[in-house]
């Protein structure tokens, strides 16, 4: 009997179910009837013949091939930095660690136009080169480049491939490759047969999940490698919107949801291999002693600094720096339309939007959430079926999300294609899993006799809840809330789908902005990026301290 | 007085309890004693109201609380873990229940303050109780089980987290303030030695049933079955077939009960020298292996027909090797049920 809601509290559990039956499969179920019904009767020729056509094998070729290279430099990266982490003690590491994961949760759009202003065409780099070897050219030619995408998903991805690397090194030791020295291993015998063996499930997991996010990648392929680079999601994208051939991006939509649900199954699969041993790293770190640990760690932090840190400067430096002072024209240039711009809005407004949107599915994520993760941890034998079915809208791509709705909520008894309503019910979709993910592990961290010697004492249900879990769980309820309304700010794939005219979000913005001629609306979108990355550190900074160590499961 | 009738239990299809009776008067300390998995936890949170889905009768002073649920029961119950609530200051923790039951925050305050001291935590109140040692927590979370004054105390293993020295000095503390309270008390434990000192009776369980209910001086003297005695550690249990190798043990066992299945040679009867009182018979045997242990020496002897026998004596009958002679009190030689 162990419970966290007196039993008339299953009524709570109905919203969250209704959510997802009605904007999650809802939607998915119509992607599947326009593709496989086109019209109104079963027929899977059309299918089969996208299936079998060149065009569609070369997208997924190339989604993949992306995807496999991002996830092989970004190992390639991670694994002497992970190394570095757990074995090495030194001043600045936690601070590293929490820089290196600020990237994760910036909106794609931000890192795009971030890449941009290192490495664009009038880039940073790129005029320090003009002017330091007086060329009349940009020596550096990476826009629209497969290098730049696979750059910006290193940028992204690094510090994910970092986290579990570490974790998982610092729990396995170092006794056996100490044991190995003394048995005469050299230090490249000590990498091939001890370190890389050991860790080799963390790096299956890092590696899974790292090629998932490149797999399903949206922004940044689109805003720095154009229509050229199409992965699966830019086709689904350019097919609905541009093209207007919906039967086709539902059928490549159908074929995402598929390709993922195999990525997720093998994912989760992997991670029951991967045993969680905890060791607390900072008893296994040490100070580095030779010149070679020294060196390998101050290798580390100029990596890391370079790689992740130098594209958020030059952002900030591009925006801010104008004439070799500080400029803030940018920023005030933005409560105004700029002339020739398609936006319907001043950017300024649509700041305001974002702010509005990001609230409402803040609140509803986190009831939706509370409610869910309270349903999955009970325990019975449905517990273990809500759980990865809530996890469902985070294995599915934010365009598809975005598509489903449109396809979906299109008509009566749901109209809400030209409502504002749907972008925070599809920003809620998208934040739920990290509410989930947030709470559930807090839930669960609480030992069930706490309640029970509460209920002894004389504490009705509702008392129990008050005075027990909730100070118990405010914690984890904040880092889900800051998750939700970060998520929802940044949230560009699904927004770019749903978002209309009056309504659009601060990335959608920036990104139309981009589009627009003129360097007017593009020093708007530099500045509003800006405006979207402190934010979105806000929120980073602010989960990071409240997480209570070891819990939360991002 | 706490009344319990034919109570039986299941997880699944495992039966953790069955048709478990016993009683309570006011201010007893009744220990349940078993090995892990004997259904003591569950009856103590069947008695709690923690646990439902279950047969039987549990009756308070004559009134029937299965209905009531267990914020309403008036009960109290130490967890193992003791479940403090580690957002709460100690004080916090004791007044919970206090605070449940709507008394004045003065009164609170004053009796929080009395129960510190009384449990040896006075000037502690403001601390976290994640700052707090073993021993320091088990006696808040007594303090705060004790501060409603329940009906009932029911402790789960108390001190089954702390050290052995710590757990000898806390077992007589707790008696101690059980009994200034005055409060009846349902004790579970594993160890025997913790039994003993806390309890006015013990209830063996083995199985989901009790064993046998008795004081610890009669429980230990004279156990009713081989998994009591077992438990207990008593360890000289012969199959009665067996003791036919053994003529003299033979004979005396066949003056006992006929559907006796077990012999038990209780250490009481065993000694080296001829008892100056009562009837006794002479044992011969080889001595097999002793353990010196300070104040005594721990001996095994092999009878004749192979039977083992261990007691311990304050000095060696014999080298290792060697035959000695071993003397059984006629009395000490006890008939079990299986």
């Amino acid at each position: 009997m162990r419970s966290w809601l007196p039993r008339s509290g299953c009524a709570l559990y109905l919203p969250p179910l209704l959510f997802l039956g009605i904007f999650f499969f809802y939607p998915l179920l119509a992607l599947f009837d326009i593709s496989l019904r086109p019209d109104g009767e079963l027929d899977l020729s059309a299918f089969g013949r996208l299936i079998a056509s060149d065009y569609y094998i070369d997208t997924l070729l190339f989604t993949s091939y992306q995807a496999a290279l991002s996830t092989a430099f970004t190992l390639l990266l991670a694994t002497p930095c992970a190394f570095v982490f757990a074995r090495y003690r030194f001043a600045g590491k936690s601070l590293l660690l929490s820089l290196a994961t600020l990237p994760f949760v910036l909106p794609t759009v931000v890192v795009a136009l971030a890449f941009a202003s290192l490495t664009g065409k009038h880039g940073i780099v790129n005029d320090l080169l003009r002017a330091l070897f007086s060329l009349d050219y940009a020596p550096v030619q990476l826009e629209r480049t497969l290098a730049i995408i696979i750059f910006a998903h290193v940028f992204y991805n690094f510090a994910i491939a970092l986290r579990i690397m570490t974790g998982y090194w610092s729990s396995v030791g170092f006794a056996t490759e100490e044991a190995a020295r003394c048995l005469g291993a050299g230090a490249w015998s000590v990498w091939r047969d001890i370190r890389l063996p050991l860790i080799r499930p963390a790096l299956l997991s890092a590696g899974i999940l790292v090629f998932i996010f490149c797999f399903t990648s949206f922004g940044v392929v689109l805003i720095l490698g154009g229509i050229r680079f199409a992965t699966l999601e830019v086709q689904i994208y350019y097919q609905a919107v541009s093209i207007f051939n919906l039967p086709l991006a539902a059928a490549l939509s159908i074929v995402q949801i598929l390709s993922m649900l195999a990525l997720m199954t093998i994912y989760t699969r992997q991670q029951r291999n991967l045993p969680l041993r905890l060791a607390s790293s900072a008893t296994i770190a040490r100070y580095p002693r030779a010149a070679a640990e020294k060196a390998a760690v101050a290798g580390c932090v100029v990596l890391i600094s370079l790689l992740l840190l130098s594209p958020l400067f030059a952002l900030l430096a591009r925006a801010l720096l104008a004439d070799g002072g500080l400029d803030l024209s940018n920023f005030l240039a933005l409560a105004e339309k700029s002339r020739g711009s398609l936006l319907f809005i001043a950017p300024l407004e649509a700041m305001i939007n974002s702010l509005r949107f990001a609230l409402l599915a803040m609140l509803a994520a986190l009831f939706l959430g509370v409610s869910a993760a309270s349903m999955i941890h009970r325990r019975g034998r449905l517990a273990r079926l809500w759980d990865p079915l809530f996890m469902l809208p985070l294995a599915t791509s934010a365009v598809t999300l975005g598509f489903g709705f449109i396809v979906a909520l299109d008509e009566p008894p749901l109209n809400l294609r030209a409502s504002w309503l749907i972008i925070p019910i599809s920003h809620t979709l998208v934040a739920l899993p990290f509410v989930i993910r947030s709470v559930l592990p807090a839930m669960r961290a609480i030992p069930p006799s706490l309640g029970e010697a509460a209920r002894v004492l004389g504490a009705k249900p509702h008392q129990k809840l008050l005075s027990i879990d909730a100070p118990l769980l405010g914690r984890s309820i904040a880092v889900g809330a800051t998750f939700a309304f970060t998520v929802s700010m940044g949230e560009f794939g699904a927004s770019l789908f749903v978002a209309q005219r009056e309504s659009v979000t601060m990335p959608v913005v920036i990104y139309r902005l981009l589009g627009d001629p003129g360097l007017a609306s593009y020093r708007q979108a530099l500045a509003m990026s800006v405006v979207l990355m402190l934010v979105c550190a806000g929120g980073f900074l602010l989960i990071e301290r409240l997480r209570v160590a070891g819990l939360g499961e991002f | 007085m706490l009344r319990l009738a034919n109570v039986t239990h299941a997880y699944g299809d495992v039966a953790s309890l069955r048709g478990v009776s016993l009683r309570l008067p006011p201010g007893e300390i009744l220990c349940l004693l078993g090995p892990s998995g004997c259904g003591k936890t569950t009856l103590l949170r069947i008695i709690a109201g923690l646990e439902g889905d279950y047969s039987g009768e549990i009756r308070l002073d004559g009134a029937d609380i299965r209905p009531l649920p267990a914020h309403e029961r008036g009960f109290g119950l130490m967890f193992q873990d003791y479940a403090l609530f580690p957002h709460m200051s100690v004080r916090d923790n004791i007044a919970y229940g206090l605070k449940r039951r709507g008394d004045r925050r003065r009164d609170i305050q004053r009796q929080v303050d009395d129960l510190l001291r009384r449990v040896g935590l006075a000037g502690l109140g403001a601390r976290d109780v994640a700052a707090l040692s073993g021993g320091q927590k088990q006696r808040v979370a007594l303090a705060r089980s004790l501060a409603p004054s329940p009906r009932l105390l029911m402790l789960d293993e108390p001190l089954g987290s702390l050290d052995a020295q710590l757990r000898d000095q806390l077992a007589l503390e707790l008696r101690r303030l059980l009994k200034e309270a005055g409060i009846g008390a349902i004790y579970v434990t594993h160890d025997r030695r913790e039994a003993f000192a806390i309890a006015d009776r013990i209830a063996v369980m083995d199985a989901g049933s009790i064993q046998q209910c008795d004081t610890p001086h009669r429980l230990y003297n004279a156990p009713a079955t081989a998994p009591v005695a077992r438990f207990l550690g008593l360890r000289n249990l012969y199959a009665r077939a067996a003791t036919a190798r053994a003529a003299q043990l033979a004979a005396q066992a066949k003056a006992l009960r006929k559907t006796t299945q077990t012999i038990l040679i209780h250490p009481r009867g065993i000694s080296l020298a001829r008892p100056a009182s009562g009837r006794s018979v002479e044992l011969a045997a080889t001595l097999v292996a002793a353990v010196f242990r300070g104040e005594h020496w721990d001996i095994r002897l092999r009878l004749e027909g192979d039977l083992p026998l261990v007691f311990s004596a304050r000095e060696l009958p014999a080298q290792i090797g060697e035959s000695a002679r071993v003397f059984v009190a006629l009395e000490a030689v006890l008939a079990l049920d299986s």
